[in-house]
């Protein structure tokens, strides 16, 4: 159970981790957007330049970061198997047949973009939750909700509900360990047996774990009451968000990025350079 | 020898640059009959010491020999190994899980495939020892019992396996006086019916009072096996290692100090009053 790690923060000083939370969500939106507007080698070209760039201002080391594709390899081999054989293209294509598997060139060239996509969506809000604290990152949320709590949604408690859940989870992670100890102590065996039997032997561990929740929850929130907690109404904060030059230097990197980006999928200037007639831009 | 640790190290996060040793060469015998008293402050490896000896931490390196059972092999008789000794960890109160008292004592021993009336059996003798009712607590909650009943039904949940040897993470942490008192008669009436007690304790006086030997542990290294006498009489090491003396042992010592005759290495309440009375009636003959 100790193996879980939720928020992968990699505690090192650089400009990345002193950045705004609001700005480098903001960025990272936009990052998961561009990604969508990509259909050519080159604009991921452009990606990984933007990424590399942002990996080496992390001061995270590379290994580590790639380190977070492990949990998606199975999905990208996946993928790329299912959509070389399953690509319908022309017969002019077709590179390889064996009976009714048939391999195109597109059908290679359109995996891989579909590979190269997955692999760029991770490794971005990767490189956000490696540079973020939870903290910061529910803090920085609950900022740019704001305007939410306008229409009466409930940004404050969301965040609140988060940032609890957030410092609990390695708590609960222990709580469990040690019950789960307890009860093997006494014999309890959660290692043997069919699915069926392994989900009911965690009965006795999940209940104890339940009944400490409540009493958890029952003790912070008595904490709470006594240290005057009221909600969002006239709270003011220690730590208060400040956007930098820092920050705005980062958002037109990242606008400077999404415009290339944009103007490789749409051509826009024509007139000036007409990128179509570049015949090595697939 | 019943339980036999040599030369066990263990560190954790082996392997990673968070590595960090919790126990150093530790060497160990505990006998037939001891009451062993663990001590030491926190993080000095008491608990992982104890949970090597039903296995629920691996030997890194190092021997455990529980009577005759091997711990170093990757596959041993888990069931064997933790019915022999049973473990009893801190707030135990907080494993209970069952809709009934009855049927949370019955845990262990339904593990161990018991038949249904030997089952039986030890669970109402187990409810017995730690001082409960049967017949009245064993269709209630265990979740409706006050704190100090819960831990005694946690207690004989463990007890119910007939455990040879008992390990004991501070019993009595969180208790007031009295429910101290309580449990720690508990404790000693079970250990009567075990080779061995093995207990870590914070509590002065309840080792003093109850352990005939004591393992003193500081940064992972076992810094030696004394008895309650000779630990207490030896102010330097206790000072040195930031250990408090038993309440009795510390008014004998005071006495001492103020010219009266009584033996500063008391350790327990019976013999303070007889070598106070002596002492005060010594006096007035005089």
């Amino acid at each position: 159970m100790r193996e879980i790690t939720l928020g992968q923060y990699y505690p090192v000083k650089s400009v990345l981790h002193r950045m705004d939370p609001r700005m480098k969500l903001i960025i990272m939106v936009l990052y998961i957007v561009m990604i969508f507007f990509i259909k050519t080698f080159i604009g991921f070209g452009i990606v990984l330049i933007f990424l590399a760039l942002t990996i080496a201002l992390s001061h995270v080391p590379l290994l580590k970061v790639l380190k977070s594709l492990k949990v998606i390899i199975i999905l990208v081999i996946f993928t790329v198997v299912m959509s070389v054989l399953f690509y319908n293209g022309t017969a002019e294509d077709l590179i390889w047949s064996a009976g009714i598997l048939k391999i195109y060139k597109e059908g290679l060239l359109n995996a891989g973009r579909m590979a190269l996509r997955l692999v760029f969506l991770v490794l971005g809000p990767t490189m956000l939750t490696f540079t973020t604290t939870p903290v910061e990152l529910t803090d920085g949320l609950e900022s740019l909700l704001k305007p939410l709590s306008y229409i009466k949604f409930p940004v404050h408690e969301l965040a609140i509900i988060m940032s609890i859940a957030l410092r609990l989870i390695p708590t609960l992670v222990e709580e469990t360990d040690k019950i789960q100890s307890a009860q093997k102590a006494r014999c309890a065996d959660f290692e043997s047996g069919n699915i069926f039997k392994r989900a009911k032997a965690m009965i006795p561990v999940l209940i104890p774990l339940f009944v400490s929740s409540f009493r958890r929850a029952d003790d912070l929130a008595d904490a709470m009451d006594s240290r005057c907690y009221r909600g969002a109404k006239g709270r003011t904060r220690m730590k208060k968000l400040k956007v930098h030059f820092r920050d705005f230097a980062a958002l037109f990197v990242m606008c400077v990025f999404f415009f290339a980006v944009l103007w490789l999928r749409y051509n826009f200037f024509p007139a000036l350079i007409d990128l179509s007639a570049i015949p090595w831009i697939i | 020898m019943p339980i036999k640790i040599e030369h066990l190290n263990y560190v954790y996060n082996q392997k990673t640059s968070f590595a960090t040793a919790a126990l150093n060469d530790i060497s160990l015998e505990i006998r037939e009959g001891d009451f062993l008293g663990v001590i030491g402050h926190t993080g000095s490896g008491k608990s992982t010491l104890i949970s090597h000896l039903n296995a629920l931490t691996r030997i890194q390196s190092g021997v455990i020999f529980v009577d005759d059972m091997d711990l170093r092999p990757k596959k041993i008789d888990f069931k064997k190994l933790r019915s022999k000794v049973g473990m009893v960890f801190q707030y135990p109160e907080y494993q209970l899980f069952a809709e009934t008292v009855y049927k949370d004592v019955a845990f262990g021993p339904e593990n161990i495939k018991l038949p249904e009336e030997e089952i039986a059996k030890r669970v109402e003798e187990a409810i017995g020892l730690v001082g409960l009712d049967f017949s009245s607590i064993k269709d209630r909650s265990p979740f409706e019992l006050s704190g100090g009943q819960m831990r005694r039904v946690a207690l004989a949940g463990v007890i119910a396996m007939k455990p040879e040897y008992l390990v004991l993470d501070e019993p009595t942490a969180g208790l007031d006086p009295r429910g101290k008192t309580e449990i720690m008669q508990l404790v000693k009436n079970i250990a009567a019916t075990c080779k061995s007690v093995i207990m870590i304790s914070h509590n002065m006086d309840e080792v003093a009072e109850y352990c005939n030997r004591i393992a003193v542990l500081s940064q992972g290294k076992l810094y030696g096996v004394y008895e309650p006498r000779e630990l207490f009489r030896s102010r330097e090491l206790l000072k040195s290692l930031k250990i408090d003396v038993p309440a009795v042992t510390a008014l004998a010592a005071g006495l001492n100090e103020r010219g009266f005759n009584v033996d500063p290495s008391i350790i327990n309440e019976e013999e303070l009053i007889e070598a106070v009375r002596a002492e005060y009636f010594g006096r007035k003959a005089q």
